[in-house]
């Protein structure tokens, strides 16, 4: 896929030959100028102070991208970790009251602190005093 | 040339780069006047970097002032751009570095916004981009280097948006200068 006309391409790549070609003494500085009138593009070439400049402007919006994006993984990670941990300390709460008797049990499971910490979720195995009928 | 003294090796590659028309050879005068301009300092004992900030907003100086001076006589006029390269980053370097911290960062501040007016003003009346980068990029150094030294942290917000404002803003002022493919 070609973003360019392959005529414009074309006469880019001979215009460019011509300035060699005059530059090198194979034709005189009024013939490179005539074959170069006929070899005209309405394109632009840009500089290349300017793809320096994108360049580095380019880095910065990319680093700063991936922190944004990274951060917001992190947070996401962290929402969901509170979300399950919730969960499951309300299914082993109803598991526990079950078990026991003990209405009050619900809500004393439900309420307790989950050891990892606030934001993060339950463990892989449940926790012993979640599960363990009193 | 590398056992020539430090003093002898600029006025020795400036004969060189003038007698045989070679810009490589000026620049490399120039870059050894640079470190002339540092060796000097560090055997008075000048090392801080308020010195060496003076110091090379002089050495810009004096390389501009040469390059006045060339393009006044009509000698070399080849070599004026190279002279302000060099001393255009010379000085923006100086400044830029010196606008996040110490008591005179707003007078490095005010100086860099001034320098970069004058250098794109130059880059578009010459029709040289280079200049109106270095006018560009190099403010916005300087400038986000002081937000972030009052921020506790860095914000990536400000990133992006600055970032992509600024290459936008590069793109549109570039096609001025595009020349013909």
């Amino acid at each position: 896929m070609n973003l360019y006309a392959t005529g414009d391409e074309e006469r880019i790549h001979a215009a460019a030959q011509v300035r060699e070609w005059t530059r090198s003494g194979l034709l005189d500085t009024s013939q490179g100028a005539t074959l170069e009138a006929g070899l005209r593009t309405d394109l632009k070439r840009t500089n290349r102070y300017l793809r320096i400049a994108l360049f580095i402007f380019g880095t910065i919006v990319v680093v700063a991208t991936v922190r944004i994006l990274d951060g917001g993984v992190r947070c996401l990670a962290r929402i969901s970790g509170r979300v399950v941990g919730d969960r499951r300390r309300v299914v082993f709460g109803v598991l526990a009251n079950s078990s026991s008797g003990n209405s009050s049990s619900i809500a004393s499971a439900s309420k307790r602190p989950s050891p990892c910490g606030r934001w993060r979720c339950w463990p892989s195995e449940p926790p012993s005093h979640a599960i363990r009928p009193r | 040339v590398g056992h020539l003294r430090a003093w002898r090796q600029p006025p020795v590659f400036f004969a060189a780069a003038y007698r045989f028309d070679n810009r490589f050879v000026l620049s490399l005068a120039l870059s050894t006047l640079g470190a002339w301009f540092g060796f000097k300092l560090t055997r008075f004992g000048f090392q801080s970097a308020e010195r060496l900030r003076v110091s090379a907003l002089a050495y810009g100086a004096i390389v501009a002032g040469m390059a006045a001076g060339l393009r006044r006589l009509g000698i070399k006029p080849h070599f004026v751009d190279t002279h302000l390269h060099i001393a255009a980053t010379a000085a923006f370097v100086a400044l830029a570095s010196g606008t996040w911290q110490g008591d005179a960062s707003l007078v490095y501040q005010a100086g860099l916004l001034a320098l970069a007016t004058a250098s794109i003003a130059y880059g578009i009346r010459h029709r040289q981009f280079a200049f109106v980068a270095y006018g560009a990029v190099y403010p916005y150094v300087g400038i986000s280097l002081r937000l972030h030294a009052h921020w506790a942290t860095w914000h990536a917000g400000y990133g992006v948006v600055s970032a992509s404002a600024m290459a936008v803003l590069m793109v549109i002022v570039a096609r001025r200068f595009g020349r013909d493919a």
